[in-house]
């Protein structure tokens, strides 16, 4: 076997039940494997029509064939499942050391489906594989949850996955949690896994990942190596700030969303920035498994410390709220790491509330907690943790910014696209990335296809962020790739530096096949279409491939982007034309047939 | 002098307009990330009026190379780029993240 282990572990919750089955190879390489093979077993395996939160939906959690190998950042899982946010397919992406660590143990894939009676963890050494009592570890947080798993298990080197009180609430805004601080945060996974009654899983292998020419392999790291150091953005940027770095570029573009996308400038930006962050709490950086570039943060604000804060959350919990308090964003991170919720969707919520209150939706006697105005460091905090618990009006808040907006007859104040809350980057001002989250396949998202790099930070090359002219291919392209790097479990982070032709070539020394920078984008393509099926039959449409009222209708007020609105209309039917779907956005027979997707 | 200068009209108007050639302006020079080491964030500046972005990256020795993001107000341009008084410059290493 190379690349692969060559065993799916099948645990079957409802029957309490722990299968092996050999993982169809062939089928792997298709779909690459992550990402890919996670969407296609998914696709296979439950109908897309189904309740999120049901038992008949399944999690697949999947690694790539570079995870665990000595290929830079091969540490990536993901995570595939029918959401409870949006209803589309998910696929969110952790870091950490958990992915290598399951396939060390033996497995490339886990599959949890059905329903446990009662709370359970499922604990991994090897072919050791046992569906354990979690009675004791209900109700507790992330770090507590990990120690005890780590004191139970007896072996420090141990991986802990699990969920907090939000995925035990079934809050769609749940995350999975691995290593305390790393998240496969999007799309409510959190909460697939909690209806599962599924606590945690811990994994400890002792064995090693093979590939098929390791010397073709050393000369191919080597050399993704050298760009990635040599590259300004892997090799100095991101190991220097971290993702924070992009707060002050993004809003002297004028498109950093401020007050739930109100404005796309923000006056205190530098009290947020990287660079602050950077100066004044960082403690250490915190890599995942075989990383170079080191872009995770360590930081502490008073008593608490721990992973983060990335720059998607500086932002929800900071302009979105018209927050100027790093401390504050520390903590609420940290509190979102805590109780296991999307950093994202956590702080936009909070957003969307803040507008609906300043509007008059919410009342005041609504709230049993911090008033919610913009600038309020305590509700930002207060708030977060009673998301985390379901608390009173936390509750309604842990569902999300839609269904919060909606409950009140304005579901065009939520900034979602599919339900989901979109990230830091005002698409009225970067016109091409506006199309790319219209049309992602699970919703608001910008690691789908992140046009900034060509649009705001000139990479690969330099394109006017104004400009409608061939961003749809852009989108497409950028899109196909990312889907192929989520598969093969390396960081979309090395695609500052690495081009469709690098991947070819680790894959091709991990496979021992040939494989063409074609190949990769081509296999990328498949997975973006299956997924596209997917949401279809779960009953999506063209309607919803689409952007917040507010991004079409209403101008920026202010800033560099000043006047700008989204020219969705425009470029949905390109896009739909370069992705060979019809005017439905619905794949062709002849697509379908290219792809090998009938 | 007189007529031959095409646009300007009299002479004590080409007088009047030499002067304000002469001027100066003022740009608001910000810098991000490593460029503040040993410099500044943010700084109002004065250069000869047709300056470009590259003698503002003169007067604070900032090699061209090592500029990674140029924008004028707001706006990504070319370190030839022509400034004009009251011009915002912003200037980045490489950076980026997602
Ligand atoms: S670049 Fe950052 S997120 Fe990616 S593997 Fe490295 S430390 Fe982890």
């Amino acid at each position: 076997m190379n690349a692969y282990v060559g065993t799916v572990l099948r645990i079957n919750l409802t029957e309490n039940t722990v299968k092996c089955e050999p993982l169809d190879v062939e089928t792997a390489k298709k779909y690459i494997g992550g990402r890919g093979l996670g969407s296609y077993l998914l696709s296979q395996e439950i109908d897309p029509e189904i309740d999120a939160l049901s038992p008949e939906n399944k999690v697949f959690i999947t690694t790539g064939p570079l995870t665990g190998t000595t290929v830079p950042t091969g540490g990536r899982y993901m995570v595939i499942t029918k959401s409870p946010l949006t209803g589309t397919i998910a696929s969110s992406n952790s870091g950490g050391f958990w992915g290598p660590e399951l396939k060390n143990a033996g497995y490339d894939i886990v599959v949890l489906e059905g329903k446990a009676e009662k709370p359970v963890y499922i604990s991994i050494k090897d072919d050791q594989v046992e569906i354990k009592d979690a009675a004791h570890l209900w109700g507790m947080k992330v770090n507590e949850t990990t120690d005890t798993l780590l004191e139970e298990f007896g072996d420090p080197k141990a991986r802990v996955l699990c969920i907090g009180p939000a995925g035990e609430n079934l809050s769609p805004m749940a995350a999975i949690m691995n290593e305390r601080y790393r998240a496969a945060g999007r799309s409510g996974v959190g909460a697939v896994v909690g209806s599962k009654n599924v606590k945690a899983i811990v994994v400890r292998g002792s064995g090693k990942v093979k590939i098929a020419d390791e010397e073709k392999m050393k000369a191919f790291v080597k050399d993704a190596m050298k760009k990635i150091r040599e590259n300004g953005v892997t090799g100095q940027g991101l190991p220097t700030y971290g993702t924070a770095v992009l707060v002050n570029i993004i809003n002297e573009s004028g498109v950093l969303p401020t007050r739930n996308f109100q404005t796309g400038v923000f006056a205190d930006a530098e009290a947020i920035s990287g660079e602050t962050l950077s100066a004044e709490y960082l403690v250490k950086k915190d890599p995942c498994y075989r990383c170079p570039i080191a872009c995770g943060r360590y930081t502490k604000a008073d008593e608490m410390e721990g992973g983060g804060p990335e720059y998607e959350t500086i932002w929800c919990y900071g302009s979105d709220c018209g927050i100027n308090d790093m401390k504050a964003i520390i903590k609420a991170n940290h509190l979102c790491n805590e109780y296991g919720l999307d950093t994202i969707t956590a702080g936009a919520t909070i957003a969307c509330a803040m507008e609906l209150f300043e509007k008059g939706y919410i009342k005041p006697e609504e709230v049993d907690g911090p008033e919610l105005t913009w600038g309020n460091a305590e509700a930002i905090i207060e708030w977060t943790k009673r998301m985390g618990t379901s608390e009173g009006f936390g509750a309604k808040l842990a569902q999300g910014s839609y269904r919060l907006a909606e409950s009140y007859g304005v579901p065009e104040y939520s900034m979602t696209v599919k339900k989901q809350e979109l990230p830091a980057y005002d698409p009225r001002g970067i016109q091409g990335h506006g199309v790319q989250y219209a049309t992602s396949n699970r919703g608001g998202c910008h690691v789908r296809g992140y046009l900034i790099s060509p649009e705001i930070l000139g990479l690969p090359e330099k394109l006017d962020r104004f400009s409608l002219e061939g961003k749809p291919l852009w989108a497409k392209i950028f899109q196909d790739l990312t889907a192929s790097i989520d598969a093969s479990g390396m960081c979309l982070f090395t695609s500052f530096a690495l081009g469709a032709g690098d991947y070819a070539d680790l894959l091709s020394a991990a496979w021992g096949v040939e494989v063409t920078a074609e190949d990769v984008l081509t296999a990328g393509d498949r997975i973006y279409n299956l997924e596209r099926i997917f949401n279809l039959k779960a009953g999506l449409t063209k309607a919803d491939d689409t952007l917040p009222k507010r991004l079409l209708e209403e101008p920026l007020p202010e800033g560099p982007s000043k006047g700008w609105v989204h020219k969705l209309d425009e470029l949905l039917p390109k896009y739909y034309e370069v992705r060979g779907w019809d005017a439905d956005g619905v794949p062709t027979a002849e697509k379908r047939k290219e792809l090998g997707l009938e | 002098m007189g007529d031959h200068l095409n646009g300007y009209g009299t002479s004590e108007q080409f007088v009047l307009n030499e002067a304000a050639l002469k001027q100066n302006i003022t740009v608001f020079v910000k810098l991000f990330a490593t460029f503040r080491d040993k410099r500044f964030m943010t700084r109002h500046m004065e250069f000869p009026v047709r300056s470009t972005v590259r003698e503002v990256l003169q007067a604070i020795h900032i090699p061209e190379e090592e500029v990674a993001i140029c924008m004028v107000n707001g706006h990504s341009k070319e370190i030839g780029h022509e400034l004009a008084d009251g011009d915002t410059v912003s200037l980045f290493p490489p950076v980026g993240g997602g």
